[in-house]
């Protein structure tokens, strides 16, 4: 396994396209939050500010969903699946270390982006009649971590999806879809039953419901129910991606 | 180690890419894998590098399935298709990740480099700004890399340059004097004239022959005789009286089959046809691999002089 | 179209349609569009649905109308004028914030044909937040020059409003012709304010609270004077509790209702009084048209939007594929221009994702109607609508051309960066993030948003008009875009102009 680690991690970074895909999802992250910090007033009445400085993460994702699909889509869109495959014919330890390096890579930029947003947006909040943004308090280490976790899941689930569908432009417009269309769609279902019910259970809402700080108890899921739906949906995603991948041709 | 091939079935939908493909890879020698275009060459390849899964019959490396090889690098080395790299990734990166997932050394990337005659600044570069001879030449490097005992190359030749067809024929050689078991597939047997040692001819997914090379030609000459005369017509008209066998092959030019050569010259003579030149019929590999495969053929030419 | 366009043309169509996954693909988006229409205008109930003494009034025009106000009149027979100075005009808004006001509190002068809800009128007004303005049968506005001294005159059906700063010199505002005026008409001064909207945007919430709010005005120097004579000039008939006729309040119609245990009580009660001279009158509701409310066509349209999503996939790819297997080459070769291969696609890409499309909300639409219809959302409550109705073939001719239009966007980029994840990648981002930020950014920014970037195109599949003097709060959260339908199809269409031009630099400048 550490030989399929050491593969993937070089196949990852040696792509031009690996490095400005993470910096970009960094980057959007935290310029989102870091505004929406800069924008928010005393007067606006009691807000969740640690929710409002990881908001940059729903528009950073767009960047890691590409890294994710090309990180297996590319594979096969310029063959190297052939050479990969030739060099690790064991499926299961070639796809489980794509796996852990993607989310690793996520995990890492999703770090990066979390504390930088945390930290500048306190440092950019205006300071009347708003408390500080707390740095280290429970709910909101909670919502970082949370935030990390994420963004990771959202990473493997595009890999799942990529390797189910074999090409990387399909994946990015399937899981942009999922995460962004539904909330859309949903919003004109005429059924309040279900459109509450859709709202939910949508991927994007419920894992970001981690990152929830205040007022828990009017969340339709708690923050860690909501990231567990997610990771529900990855790891379907996953169980799909997988099991294409072991049944099919290269 | 050798490649065993034994009852090899896979369909597509509704074309039999292979129906029962058996053959043998022996170590030391070059095989050439010669068939037409879709006839099953790469498909088979596939199926042994366990990328492809057979519908029937099994293929073996070393007496082991490929996907259960504990070290497969340091086994086999494989180039299928020359393209099968990265645009955005550099050539050693390419390298560099294949050597990683068989715990290879880095010089080992130097070391193929060199042999496969790629420059330290080519190998800087992005596959994407790479010629076809370039990527050729990438693509065997990485399949030379674990120094394996066991090479599969599916089209080599393609798209490198005059001087680099002979280079590759030099390296197959000495790569089998070595040892090593090399397939070498090719469309085109006159790639393979003076390479391989042995020939395994595919067409429409079944072994047409699995010989070697001058077996083949013998078989493909067959005692025919060739003549050329100024009066190709009377000559016809005079052979055929004595039993045998014409074909017209150009302007003044017949081949003779069912007499030998001093029967046909009596008869020549006896018609007091004239004649310039008469000798016994060597086949080129290429006319005994069109003479196989005429009916193999998936894509027959529509017109054309050869009648 | 020259010959070799024409040739290009084919070309590529037989490219587009040879490719067996495309051409599913292509289907698929059709049946997507019709099945994702159905599922969205299915389920849904309708919470109420009023008996016929529940229906809001009809106007003079045939359409139901608002009409709530408080009224202090007196008979006018045949010709005359009314004439009022309005001494100030408060607005009150019981919100959490007292600071506010609501800028449609009003107050001013009218005639009106009856007090029944939905009688013809006309009345020249001045507002918190709006200036003056001269409004009749519920459906029309026009803004007028500012003034405190109001007159109306009548002559037959035809009615002219004045404006003066100082009761003596006045200035001719407009006049207006009333639909059903009786000779018998009610005239006086009245005061009205719509429900006040607070909004208040957080970042991934919205929240919108209607809170009650009145007008008061105070009049004086109100006469009314009969006859046609009674122009230009001051004084003529009847002043305050002087003359020709009593004043009666009335609180005409029912003002605007909160759910109940929505909002503190109001603080403030309706009314009016009279005393020396001076009528303050306080009034609340509103007079115009109905609230938009649910757009029916817009949800029976759902299907577009994962349409839409399927056809940026093929448009891309169709692009791109060019440059992955190096078809790219044979294109050039066979057809040496290449600004020429980038028209063709566009041209052949386009036209086949408009059709399929139209094709596709054409079956969708009649069945997302009659399942909305079953739902509930059926006359007299809601309109009926049918393919026929020009609101719903723009609607329907829109989408497919907002469809096509980002389609070739696609393209257009798929040309720029020669990598479909990319292409689709900007696409979606600029059609469907915006759509995602709009209802998280504060309503300015959000509204500009759905200006700015080809998801404004989305308005198009709105059919409800808007009144700029009867304001709706326009909430993306319920799918509302701020511009007119044509007019927002532009900004894809801008987008995809600057897009085929970058492509065709790239296609040019680069090699092959």
């Amino acid at each position: 396994m550490r030989r399929e680690l050491h593969a993937e991690w070089t196949k990852l970074r040696t792509v031009g396209s690996t490095a400005w895909l993470l910096a970009a999802t960094s980057a959007l992250t935290v310029l989102v939050g870091v505004l929406v910090m800069a924008g928010v007033h005393g007067s606006d009445g009691p807000q969740d500010l640690p929710k409002l400085a990881l908001g940059g993460v729903q528009y950073g994702q767009v960047t890691m969903v590409v890294l994710a699909c090309l990180a297996v889509g590319a594979e096969y869109g310029t063959g190297t699946i052939g050479p990969t495959l030739v060099a690790m014919p064991n499926r299961f330890r070639v796809f489980a270390a794509k796996t852990l390096v993607v989310a690793a890579a996520a995990a890492a930029v999703g770090a990066l982006g979390t504390a930088a947003s945390l930290v500048i947006g306190r440092l950019v909040m205006s300071s009347d009649g708003l408390p500080p943004l707390p740095l280290s308090d429970g709910p909101t280490l909670r919502a970082a971590l949370g935030t990390v976790l994420y963004l990771a899941l959202v990473a493997l689930l595009s890999l799942g999806l990529a390797t189910a569908l074999r090409d990387s432009g399909v994946a990015v417009i399937t899981v942009l879809s999922i995460l962004y269309a539904m909330p859309i769609a949903t919003r004109l279902v005429s059924s309040e039953h279900w459109k509450r019910r859709l709202e939910k259970y949508a991927p994007m809402k419920a894992g970001l419901s981690i990152q929830s700080t205040k007022n828990l108890a009017a969340l339709p899921l708690s923050p860690w129910h909501g990231l567990g739906i997610l990771a529900l949906y990855a790891t379907a995603c996953l169980a799909l991606g997988f099991a294409l991948f072991r049944l099919r041709d290269a | 180690m050798e490649i065993e091939v034994e009852g090899l079935r896979k369909r597509y939908g509704p074309v039999n890419a292979l129906d029962g493909v058996s053959f043998t890879v022996r170590a030391g020698m070059v095989t050439g894998f010669v068939g037409p275009n879709g006839a099953g060459k790469s498909t088979t390849m596939r199926i042994v590098l366990g990328l492809d899964a057979a519908d029937g019959g099994r293929a073996l490396v070393g007496g082991r399935s490929y996907r259960s090889l504990r070290d497969p690098l340091r086994a086999v080395g494989a180039m299928l298709d020359a393209s099968s790299a990265h645009p955005g990734r550099r050539g050693r990166d390419h390298l560099r990740w294949i050597a990683h997932s068989a715990g290879l050394p880095a010089r080992r990337l130097d070391e193929v480099l060199a042999i496969v005659g790629l420059s330290e600044s080519a190998a800087k570069r992005r596959v994407g700004g790479y010629s076809l001879g370039m990527r050729q030449r990438l693509g065997i490097a990485a399949a030379l890399l674990g120094d394996p005992e066991v090479l599969m190359l599916d089209e080599p030749v393609n798209g490198l340059d005059p001087e680099g067809i002979v280079w590759i024929r030099g390296l197959l050689k000495s790569l089998a004097a070595e040892g090593r078991a090399v397939l070498v597939s090719s469309h085109l047997m006159g790639e393979l004239e003076g390479t391989a040692d042995r020939l395994v001819v595919i067409g429409r997914g079944r072994i047409i022959a699995d010989t070697s090379v001058p077996e083949l030609l013998e078989a493909a000459s067959g005692g025919r005789v060739a003549l050329r005369t100024s009066a190709p017509a009377d000559a016809m008209a005079v052979l055929s009286r004595a039993g045998g066998t014409v074909a017209s092959v150009g302007a003044d030019a017949l081949t003779v089959s069912g007499l030998d050569a001093q029967s046909t010259v009596a008869a020549l003579s006896a018609g007091r046809v004239p004649f310039s030149e008469i000798s016994a019929h060597r086949a080129t590999l290429e006319e005994a691999y069109m003479e196989l495969t005429r009916d193999a053929t998936e894509f027959h030419a529509q017109a054309g002089g050869v009648a | 179209m020259s010959a070799v366009m024409f040739r290009q043309v084919r070309a590529e169509w037989t490219k587009l349609r040879s490719v067996r996954r495309w051409t599913l693909t292509l289907l698929a988006a059709v049946v997507v569009t019709v099945l994702v229409s159905m599922l969205g205008a299915s389920g849904g109930q309708v919470s109420h649905i009023g008996g016929p003494d529940d229906q809001p009034p009809m106007g003079p025009e045939g359409k139901r109308v608002r009409d709530a106000f408080q009224f202090v009149h007196q008979e006018m027979r045949g010709d005359g004028s009314v004439t009022a100075h309005l001494a100030s005009l408060t607005s009150k808004v019981d919100g959490v914030k007292p600071t506010e006001a609501e800028p449609w509190a009003k107050a001013g002068i009218m005639v009106k044909g009856s007090t029944k809800p939905g009688a013809s009128f006309v009345a020249l007004l001045a507002t918190h937040g709006h200036g003056t303005r001269l409004q009749h049968d519920f459906l029309h506005d026009k803004s007028v020059r500012s003034g405190s001294w109001l007159r109306l005159t009548r002559s037959g059906s035809t009615f002219t409003a004045y404006i003066s700063d100082d009761g003596t010199n006045w200035t001719k505002a407009g006049s207006v012709k009333a639909r059903s005026m009786p000779e018998t008409a009610q005239v006086g001064v009245y005061a009205a304010s719509p429900l006040h909207t607070e909004m208040e945007r957080r970042f991934g919430s919205t929240s919108i609270s209607d809170v009650p709010a009145h007008a008061v005005g105070v009049f004086d120097h109100v006469t009314v004077g009969a006859g046609s004579g009674a122009g230009v000039g001051a004084g003529s008939g009847a002043g305050v509790g002087a003359g020709s006729g009593a004043w009666t309040k009335t609180k005409v119609g029912e003002g605007p209702v909160l759910p109940p245990g929505e909002g503190p009580p109001s603080q403030v009660q309706d009314g009016s009084s009279i005393t020396d001279g001076t009528i303050t009158v306080t009034g609340s509701g509103e007079i115009g048209p109905l609230p938009r409310g649910m757009d029916l066509v817009q949800r029976s349209m759902q299907g577009v939007l994962v349409g839409l999503l399927v056809m940026v996939a093929v448009g891309a790819l169709y692009m791109t594929s060019e440059f992955r297997h190096g078809l790219v080459r044979t294109t050039f070769t066979t057809a040496p221009r290449r600004g020429g291969m980038l028209a063709a696609k566009s041209l052949v890409l386009g036209a086949t994702v408009f059709v399929l499309s139209a094709v596709g909300l054409v079956i969708a639409f009649p069945l997302a109607q009659s399942r909305m219809r079953a739902s509930g959302f059926k006359p007299p409550g809601f309109p009926k609508w049918s393919l026929t109705d020009p609101a719903v073939l723009r609607a329907i001719v829109g989408s497919a051309l907002l469809v096509a239009l980002v389609a070739v966007l696609a393209l257009a980029f798929g040309a720029i960066f020669r990598h479909s994840a990319a292409a689709i990648a900007v696409v979606l981002a600029i059609v469907l993030v915006p759509q995602i930020l709009a209802s998280a950014l504060p309503l300015g920014a959000s509204r500009l948003l759905l200006s700015v970037t080809p998801a404004a195109g989305f308005a198009v599949q709105q059919t409800g008009k808007s009144y700029s003097f009867a304001p709706e709060p326009c909430m993306p959260d319920d799918g509302c875009y701020p511009l007119a339908p044509w007019t927002s199809l532009l900004v894809p269409g801008l987008y995809l102009a600057v897009a085929l031009l970058l492509a065709w630099w790239a296609l040019r400048r680069r090699d092959a």
